[in-house]
């Protein structure tokens, strides 16, 4: 089985700060990470491979220096990287990301599945993983809570619903998105670590993908960002202190009061 | 050179500071809320008459005076983050030096250091944190030479202060008088290394400044005091060898001792630390940290072994250890608390024991570095592809709450069984012995506590042959076999050349194991240098001695 799991380097959210003025995030001096939300579908691709010696490739979109997610992505045990990197993909909306990601994989492919986190925490738009399965032609599940083989061709998916949940069968190849409740991540391994170190991720570029210059990057993005606003938060909150027994108490009560239990 | 000359250029001269009075000296302690004073982490209580909260040199000066008037002991107090006690007053005046709390200035030493000056009060957190980011919250108040050093050191190389315990809310000054170690003092040494110069206040209200290879004992470890009425007070450093493993046991001794070195860990007993003077060293510009999984506790002891040979070359700043029963504790935790335990379920179940790594080295080097542990790791039957490393903040957090959930785990076992034994407590060793006896010491631990059959485990700053013990009595009788148990290890501990107190100090609680260390001649000595800077034993009453 040939597994495809796509991540994204995002700012490290312990530091995040907004531009007043432009309303974007300040990403100079930020560390950037690997997406949190990505850790979950790389679990998955990597206990496949425990289980059946599944080749596991992670793909990452960006610029030069995103080659450090991957590099996290192989010391959790991912067999390669590859970087998908040209100037002309500056500036790709989620349409023209999901386009270029979807050929990266269809020109190393075929892959029998692609994993993806559910979104990234930085675009939060949760929108790439079901747009590769939609450029690659392959059915996609969201909101993926536990994978289990299902013979040689298919999974036994669970799906992650507002009431509950429900178990699907999906002919592979497909495209999963990942929840963080499906797993823990293993922690990055040291023989791990020195393989990243040693083998530099394979880089892709516009032409080796051979994607038309009107198809990629801004030119390639039917969507524009017209305005960015720092959502205003108007919730309220009651902090209860006191002892654990007063505030046990007090929280019963407000819970009762409102209906709640 | 003639015994005059001698005698001067080993003279120290105290001067009288205009003393101001202390304007914060409250006497009603629990009314004022000023009940915290009387406690420290060891949780032991003491008594107090009064508390004093000097702001400056000047006004811990009159509080030390207004201390004589009364004929009250003194007992300094820091942060409180100690676990010996040493902090607790046994009567008399507690003098906090939290209002003390400011970083002076910057300067560059004759080779070339930069040293950074700060009062005793401020918190090693905050001052590691300003170091790191080049921002010192007082540098608005600094003079020109010190912004200029500070300027260099924004666009210079990354510099850091390596002293690593594990409480970072301890003060700076709490730190050198407690000679304050942690986990990378396998590398880079204890507070000691560190210290430049101190400004020590006396317990007659007189200053000492002692800058580093400005005054020692002659051959003979005689040295001599000026005080600022002129009259010379003459003592002799103590005899006995420090033992050759990490130590915060009793006051330093060497040959030629510097001065510098009898206050920095004399844990508030001969005078008390006012200002001290910080050398900082370059940050390593690349870290990772690593946990390896051995198949024994052997195997692991050999790893340890053969990284120490490598420390330097390889950039290993720290070996920490767990024990066959530590790992088997928090596999434990993890079955009953799942991912909330902070156990990560990536946990091999075959290991048998686990030894933490903390390597710096340049950016360049660091594929070799681990790389090179990973070799030795493999020799020593560990197989690199299951062990850990950690680079990223989130990758760390997650090593570092696997191994705060030790303590933690034996934290709540031991609140269990206070339940229905409220006397019993957690006990805990804190001993060094030689790099030749890291073996015999870790079977020595194993057969006692094996053959009475005690709940414990064993963990810690194996590196320094300083592992910690904690026996965990389930009823009042293995606390009493639990207690005879920790003084004869200290008894063999002494017999390998090793220290009853690595990093904790003796404070009030380890006396009797000093006495065992240092026996009645060495007991004496100390004794003696204590009469040199305070003839009544008013400072740090119950510290060190009985």
């Amino acid at each position: 089985m040939k597994i495809a799991v796509c991540v994204k380097q995002v700012p490290d959210t312990a530091d995040l700060r907004i531009n007043p003025e432009t309303n974007t995030l300040i990403r100079e001096g930020v560390e950037s990470v690997l997406n949190p939300l990505d850790e979950f579908p790389l679990e998955t691709a990597l206990r496949l491979k425990d289980a059946i010696g599944a080749h596991v490739t992670a793909f990452t979109m960006g610029p030069p220096q995103a080659a450090g997610v991957l590099e996290k992505a192989v010391a959790m045990g991912v067999d390669a990287g590859v970087l998908v990197s040209d100037r002309a993909f500056a500036g790709s909306d989620t349409w023209a990301t999901s386009l270029t990601l979807a050929k990266a994989i269809e020109v190393l492919g075929p892959f029998d599945l692609v994993l993806c986190g559910k979104q990234a925490v930085d675009g939060d738009t949760a929108q790439v993983g079901p747009g590769i399965a939609a450029h690659l032609r392959i059915p996609q599940i969201t909101y993926v809570t536990a994978v289990e083989l299902d013979g040689d061709s298919a999974l036994r998916v669970t799906r992650l619903l507002d009431n509950g949940s429900a178990v699907l069968r999906v002919p592979l190849p497909a495209m999963l998105t990942v929840l963080k409740e499906a797993n823990e991540p293993r922690l990055p391994t040291i023989s791990g670590r020195l393989a990243a170190w040693r083998t530099p991720p394979r880089q892709m570029s516009a032409e080796e993908l051979g994607l038309p210059a009107g198809e990629t990057g801004l030119d390639g993005s039917p969507t524009r960002v017209v305005r960015i606003a720092v959502p205003e938060t108007n919730r309220q909150h009651t902090r209860i202190e006191g002892n654990a027994e007063s505030s046990a108490e007090r929280l019963l009560c407000e819970l009762r009061g409102r209906g709640l239990l | 050179m003639s015994a005059t000359q001698v005698l001067m250029s080993n003279t120290l001269t105290a001067e009288t500071v205009t003393a101001v009075a202390c304007p914060a000296i409250v006497t009603d302690i629990e009314g004022g809320g000023y009940g915290k004073y009387l406690v420290d982490e060891s949780r032991r209580a003491g008594t107090a008459a009064a508390v004093a909260l000097p702001r400056s040199t000047a006004e811990l000066c009159g509080a030390v005076l207004a201390a004589r008037k009364q004929g009250w002991a003194i007992t300094v107090s820091g942060a409180r983050t100690g676990i010996a006690a040493g902090a607790v007053p046994e009567g008399g005046l507690v003098v906090s030096l939290e209002r003390m709390n400011r970083v002076c200035g910057l300067r560059r030493s004759v080779t070339g250091d930069l040293l950074v000056r700060c009062e005793a009060g401020v918190v090693l957190g905050d001052l590691q944190q300003a170091v790191r980011s080049g921002k010192f919250a007082d540098s608005a108040t600094w003079d020109r030479e010190s912004l200029s050093l500070l300027e260099d050191m924004r666009t210079g190389p990354r510099l850091t202060y390596p002293p690593d315990p594990t409480e970072t809310s301890a003060s700076v000054g709490g730190t050198v008088a407690c000679n304050a170690s942690g986990a990378h003092t396998f590398l880079y040494g204890p507070t000691r290394r560190y210290v430049q110069s101190l400004k020590v206040v006396l317990v007659d209200g007189s200053v000492l400044d002692i800058e580093r290879d400005a005054a020692s004992a002659d051959e003979n470890g005689r040295f001599a005091l000026r005080r600022s009425d002129g009259t010379a007070v003459t003592g002799c450093c103590p005899s006995y060898r420090q033992p050759d493993a990490k130590s915060a046991a009793g006051y330093f001794s060497g040959e030629r001792l510097d001065l510098i070195d009898l206050f920095i860990g004399s844990e508030g007993t001969l005078g008390i630390i006012a200002e001290v003077e910080l050398r900082l060293v370059s940050a390593p510009g690349a870290s990772c940290a690593a946990f390896v999984f051995c198949p024994s506790e052997d195997a692991a002891l050999r790893f340890t072994q053969e990284l120490r040979a490598v420390k330097t070359e390889l950039g290993v700043e720290a070996i920490e250890y767990f024990g066959p029963r530590a790992l088997g504790m928090l596999r434990g935790r993890r079955a009953t608390l799942g991912a909330a335990s902070g156990v990560p379920a990536c946990l091999p179940s075959d290991a048998a024991c686990g030894v933490y790594l903390d390597i710096g080295c340049d950016a360049e080097s660091l594929p070799a570095s681990l790389g090179g542990v990973a070799e030795i790791a493999e020799r020593c039957g560990s197989d690199p592809a299951v062990c850990w490393s950690a680079m990223e903040r989130e990758e760390r957090e997650r090593l570092r709450l696997f191994r705060h959930a030790l303590p933690e785990t034996v934290n709540s076992l031991i609140a269990d069984i206070r339940k229905q034994h409220p006397t019993v407590t957690k006990l805990g060793t804190d001993m060094s012995v030689p790099d030749a006896y890291l073996t015999d010491v870790v079977s020595l631990y194993r057969s006692k506590l094996d053959r009475h059959e005690l709940q414990y485990v064993v963990f810690g700053h194996i590196g320094n042959n300083h592992l910690h013990v904690n026996i965990l009595p389930r009823t009042p009788d293995e606390y009493a076999l639990g207690k005879t148990l920790y003084l004869e290890f200290a008894r063999d501990v002494v017999r390998m050349g090793g220290s009853v107190s690595a990093e904790h100090g003796i404070g009030k609680l380890k006396v009797e194991f000093l006495e065992i260390m240092l026996g009645e001649k060495g007991i004496a000595e100390m004794r003696e240098v204590k009469r040199v800077f305070d003839p009544e034993f008013r400072l740090g009453k119950g510290t060190l001695f009985r």
